[in-house]
Parts: structure tokens; C-alpha cells; sequence
């Protein structure tokens, strides 16, 4: 059977990503709800579940799967990634993602490391048995 | 009389008329060639285009330049060729013993088989249109998500002109709203209008006309009372049936009766715009399927005749085709 066009599809949130189509659910989700597209990949499905995501967003800012396309591009020039026009959004949004993981874990392993004790070296004495 | 080497272009030519004269009766009998609209190509891989007609016609002063008009690029799909086919044995032992009947039987069997996979491969398009991917009558899986990557029957099917968010189904509902309903007249009425009410990506009025009912054959009864009843069946009243003569054809298709996996699927109804359908429903053939001969005696002694073909069915713009699984 035919292969659709999946790139241009997910670039339009007119599937879950590519090769994934839209269940009957998250259909209603984004035509009859009105919920944001980037809001039903991450599982959002109801008018409850998107009011609550919205808020926790605007008080912890939105993560990147719920990111458009533009906040997607502003996130990667922040993070120094280096992308092109024809980055399909599935892999910005990995890229994204793994460089915040990788920039979240270093910055946790400099918070966690236990500041290094200044190095107390004996004094040697005359009296000290060659070794 | 044993047949010999040199009755080989006698034979040959005998299987050909037998392949050709199935080949006919096969096609004939077919209801997936009405249903699909059935192309030949030279291309491996055809690439279909939705173009929802062009958009600019103006009323123009005379002697003004004509406006140039734009047309509205739709989604696009890809229909990759598969390869299929077959070889039946004619043995030294059919040859010497001449068992002509069993030559016989092998050709025709083997081009029966051809023509009832490719309309059991149709039917399964439709009998699937509720699902993403299937296994198909060949063994294989398929996806079967049309050009906007949903399946073929949906509630919420989009288009591809970015400037609009204008959505359509094709599942058939009642006018109590019930998804699926089986088949009856108040469900006809109700697919035939929702249908009609269609409208393109940038709005305009682009009806759909529903002018073909196809059931399997355990609705054929039904369907033949609620369509040409010249009153209103199965009611006490003298109404006119106001369906009869609406509906041009009725298509009783054997093969929605159960799909390939074996599935009971006789509840299944569709509706189709027989104008347009083939927009919907398209297979294109880069070989039409064909008996060819051995170029030589094999030094097993075996005469191996083929059939093959390079085949494929896709889906295009939904609109005209209408299904219910009768469920409801």
C-alpha cells in the first residue's frame, strides 16, 4: 500500500510522529477539544489535563515535547546546537532533549561533588627513617 | 500418445488460451475493478498528488488580462510495485502418460488464484479501513493509512493545504449520531447527506454524490428490499421509497463476506460516488498478470510455465468512499 508523506505530516501535527497516526482519542483531543497538538504527544488528552499542563508550564516552563516548532529552534540556539531548515521536529526534539539531560546531570555532578580538603603534607623531620 | 519436445509449442499455446480465457472470465467477474480505479504504470514507485482544484476564477472586465489561478496542493503518497507470481510443473510423467486434464487443471487453477488474490486484496482495503496496518492476502503486512496518515474510514480526516483546518469523515453514522451502524435505510439517508454537505479545503460546496451501495452477500436481501422497493419496506404506510432509482448499483461483492484473516465480515457496508471513487481507490499494474513458457526443457525434465505480475493498491482522497462495519 502507499507510503504517505509522514515528514510533512508531523511538521503539520497532522500525526503523532512519524509513522505513528492519530487515535480516534487524540483526534477529538485536537479537533473537537481544541487542545494543542504539542500537548496531545505528550498524552494530553482532556480539557482538565491541558488546563493543568498549561499552568505547570507557565510556572516551570514548557519542556521541550510540548515545544512548537519556533520555541523548538530558540531552545536548540540556546543549548549550541547546530540545525538546519530541514531537521525534521522528531529530531530536533531528541537532540533537545538528550542536551538537556546531558547539561542537567553535569550540573547535578557539580552540585553533588564534595568540596576537595586542602591537601595536608607532613612536614618531613630530620629524625624520619629513609624509606 | 506421450506428449513430446515437439509438442511443446502445441502445448504451450493450449495453456495460453486456457491462462487468457481465465484471465477473462476472472476479470469480468470482478467486483474490485469497479470499485478501484485500475491504471497501468511504468513506474516503480508512483507518486500520487492531491490537488483540490484550483481557486481563482473571477468574473473579468473585457479585454483585462485573465486571472492566473492558483491550485491547492493536497497531501501526497507514494505506491511502491510489489512482485508476484507462480510456477506450475509440467512433469516427464504428465507428458509421457499424457495427463493432459492435470496440465489443464494446474493452468487454470493457478490463474484463479492469481485473479481471486488480487479482488480478495481489493476487498481487503475496505475491510480494514478501520486499522493503521494489516496482513494482506499475500502473507504481508501492511499500512494501510491514506495520504493524511489516518486510516481509510475516520471521523476526522484532514487535508493537506496548510491555510486550512477544515476536517471530514467518511465512517458512516445514523442520524441518531451512532458510529457504524448496520445496515439500513435511515443510515443510507444519513451517509448520502453528510456527504453531500462536503466541502473542499477552502470551503467551497464540493458534493459528494453516493450513488453506489456495496454489501457482501449476506446483506444482498436486505439491501435490494431497502434500495428498490417502490414503497418504503418492511413499514405498514404507503410511502414512496424515495432511495429507489437514488441509488444507481447495487454491488454484492463475495468477498467482503470474510477478510483475509478470516474474520467474519458480512455486516460490512460501504457507499461510493461512482464518478469519482476511483479517487479514492486507486491500483496500478506495471505488468498485468501473464502466463509465460520455459525458454527451455530443464534437465529435470519439468516444463516450468509462471504467472506473474508487478502490482499495487493505495489509497488517495478519501471523500469518496463511505464505510460502516455494521456494528451498530
Amino acid at each position: 500500500m502507499g507510503t504517505p508523506n509522514w515528514g510533512k505530516l508531523y511538521q503539520q501535527g497532522r500525526c503523532k510522529a512519524i509513522g505513528v497516526p492519530w487515535s480516534e482519542e487524540e483526534l477529538h483531543a485536537i479537533f473537537h477539544l481544541g487542545i494543542p497538538v504539542e500537548y496531545v504527544r505528550s498524552g494530553i488528552l482532556s480539557e482538565k489535563d491541558y488546563k493543568d499542563a498549561k499552568t505547570q508550564d507557565e510556572k516551570e516552563g514548557t519542556p521541550p515535547e510540548r515545544m512548537t516548532r519556533e520555541q523548538l529552534e530558540t531552545r536548540a540556539e540556546e543549548l549550541g546546537i547546530e540545525i538546519t531548515p530541514q531537521t525534521p521536529d522528531a529530531a530536533l526534539l531528541q537532540t533537545i532533549t538528550i542536551a538537556e539531560k546531558k547539561k542537567a546531570s553535569k550540573s547535578k555532578k557539580k552540585a553533588e561533588k564534595p568540596k576537595e580538603k586542602p591537601r595536608v603534607t607532613k612536614p618531613k623531620t630530620k629524625d624520619e627513617p629513609k624509606k | 500418445m506421450a506428449i513430446t519436445v515437439n509438442d511443446f509449442p502445441a502445448l504451450t499455446d493450449d495453456l495460453q488460451e486456457i491462462f487468457n480465457e481465465g484471465a477473462k472470465r476472472n476479470v469480468a467477474e470482478m467486483v474490485g475493478n469497479k470499485v478501484f480505479e485500475v491504471r497501468d504504470t511504468n513506474r516503480r514507485t508512483f507518486d500520487h498528488l492531491i490537488l483540490h482544484g484550483v481557486n481563482g476564477i473571477q468574473e473579468v472586465t473585457p479585454g483585462a488580462d485573465l486571472p492566473t489561478v492558483n491550485t491547492d496542493e493536497g497531501d501526497s503518497i507514494t505506491y511502491t510495485q510489489r512482485y508476484f507470481g507462480g510456477n506450475f510443473k509440467v512433469t516427464k510423467e504428465m507428458r509421457k502418460f499424457d495427463l493432459y486434464s492435470q496440465i489443464e487443471g494446474l493452468a487454470r487453477t493457478l490463474t484463479d488464484s492469481a485473479f481471486d488474490n488480487i479482488d480478495q486484496s481489493y476487498a481487503d482495503v475496505l475491510l480494514n479501513g478501520w486499522s493503521t496496518s494489516y496482513n494482506d492476502v499475500w502473507n504481508g503486512t501492511v499500512t494501510s493509512t491514506g495520504p493524511d496518515g489516518l486510516a481509510l474510514f475516520s471521523t476526522d480526516h484532514t487535508n493537506g493545504v496548510s491555510t486550512s483546518s477544515a476536517t471530514f469523515r467518511n465512517r458512516i453514522k445514523n442520524s441518531s449520531a451512532t458510529e457504524d451502524p448496520a445496515l439500513d435505510r435511515d443510515a443510507i439517508v444519513t451517509a448520502r447527506r453528510d456527504a453531500k454537505v462536503h466541502k473542499d479545503p477552502e470551503g467551497h460546496k464540493k458534493p459528494v454524490r453516493l450513488d453506489r451501495l456495496i454489501v457482501a452477500p449476506s446483506n444482498e436481501d436486505l439491501a435490494e428490499r431497502t434500495i428498490l422497493s417502490t414503497q418504503m419496506s418492511g413499514t405498514a404506510n404507503n410511502d414512496v421509497n424515495p432511495l429507489k432509482g437514488k441509488i444507481k448499483e447495487i454491488l454484492v461483492w463475495e468477498r467482503l463476506e470474510e477478510n483475509s484473516a478470516g474474520t467474519d465480515t458480512s455486516a460490512y457496508w460501504f457507499m461510493q460516488d461512482m464518478r469519482a471513487g476511483g479517487e479514492s481507490l486507486k491500483s496500478k499494474f506495471a505488468e498485468r498478470p501473464s502466463l509465460d513458457a520455459p525458454e527451455q526443457v530443464y534437465r529435470n525434465k519439468n516444463w516450468e510455465y509462471t504467472i506473474d505480475f508487478f502490482y499495487t493498491v493505495g489509497l488517495g482522497y478519501p471523500a469518496y468512499i463511505w464505510g460502516s462495519r455494521g456494528t451498530a
